[in-house]
């Protein structure tokens, strides 16, 4: 049985966030997007050995990225987060632990159930709300060649991560830059382009965005918790 | 007196101490979690903190492991299967007095002054 009150829901949710309190999550994210952009958006030119190295250098960056990401995570965070402010079990880990646990609520407890029940549902409500806007915006930009679709479909994602932000800690800065970029993209990007090299524009601006919240997020976490004496028992 | 009431006698006093029970509930929620997250969470002092565990794990509610993330030496926490039984058989007990209390068998009664 496991028990889920308001007290206990709070832990369960501040250590979710305890995850992108230090904004590697989003930098590495952001890294492995740009790097997949640049080497999609600027093809080696023949015989342009350091422009050959530079694209083989940006795929192995966005191979391991996506390879290692937890095992680079764990490794940053060693080295920032847990002695600043400790370590707590990851969100991924807790999730395939508890996956077989069936989620009750106390005996006689009605409206505590209710509003856990109430929670797992709006979050499930929020992550199909974000699939239907973000899939067909995806999907829009790789098949049509409308100039105005980078606009929808940049608004269309953007709105899919502010359904998310509460729980994974979505920046303004991504949602609102999102849609900027789109509406620069139908300005600024050639109508006739093909949609794939729209999408590796997109790709590339949104890898920017996820890269400037990491730093923001780390730099300001780092001001905020200078590296402490370690504390042990 | 109420048989819940008299349940309250029955009070896992390991638990019922409310910085305790603050680490217990941050585990139980967590799963894991090392020294320096519960000091944080819980605002407790390392002092405090550290003889809190030691009756949590005295109890054998509490399993303590010193591990290693990278270089950083990590004192993991984590509830023993004990642990959390405990923690839900303790907050069944006070869920029942609640319960009596919310339907009014606790309140007390008026007394009229004249």
């Amino acid at each position: 049985m496991s028990i889920q009150s308001p007290p206990i829901l709070d832990a369960k949710q501040r250590a979710w966030q305890y995850w992108f309190v230090d904004g590697s999550t989003r930098l590495l994210l952001g890294l492995a997007l740009l790097s997949m952009s640049i080497c999609e958006l600027f093809p080696p030119r023949p015989r342009a050995f350091w422009q050959l190295g530079l694209r083989a250098a940006l795929l192995g960056l966005y191979v391991a990225l996506m390879l290692w990401q937890r095992q680079i995570l764990d490794w940053l965070k060693s080295k920032i987060t847990y002695p600043r402010t400790g370590y707590v079990q990851p969100p991924f880990d807790a999730m395939s632990g508890a996956a077989g646990v069936v989620e009750l609520g106390l005996e006689g407890s009605d409206e505590r159930r209710a509003e856990a029940e109430r929670l797992a549902a709006d979050h499930r409500k929020r992550l199909l709300l974000a699939a239907s806007l973000a899939v067909p915006g995806l999907f829009a930009m790789l098949l049509s060649e409308n100039r105005f679709v980078p606009t929808v479909a940049s608004v269309l994602l953007a709105s899919a991560l502010w359904a998310l932000r509460k729980r994974e800690k979505v920046s303004w800065i991504t949602i609102v830059g999102l849609p900027v970029l789109g509406i620069c993209m139908t300005i600024f990007v050639t109508p006739g382009a093909y949609p794939r090299y729209r999408m590796a524009w997109l790709m590339a601006g949104w890898g920017a965005l996820f890269v400037l919240e990491g730093t923001i997020a780390l730099a300001r976490y780092l001001l905020q918790n200078p590296a402490a004496k370690v504390a042990e028992l | 007196m109420t048989p819940e009431l008299k349940e309250l006698a029955t009070l896992d006093r390991v638990i019922h101490e409310p910085a305790r029970l603050m680490i217990v509930t941050v585990l139980y929620a967590v799963t894991e979690a090392d020294f320096l997250y519960l000091q944080r969470e819980c605002g407790l002092t390392q002092g405090n903190l550290s003889s809190h565990l030691s009756k949590l794990e005295t109890s054998n509610y509490v399993f303590i492991e010193k591990t290693f993330k990278g270089k950083y030496p990590l004192t993991i926490c984590s509830l023993t299967r004990r642990g959390r039984a405990a923690f839900e058989a303790y907050l069944q007990k006070i869920r029942a007095v609640s319960d009596v209390a919310e339907v009014g068998e606790l309140k007390p009664k008026r007394v009229s002054r004249k």
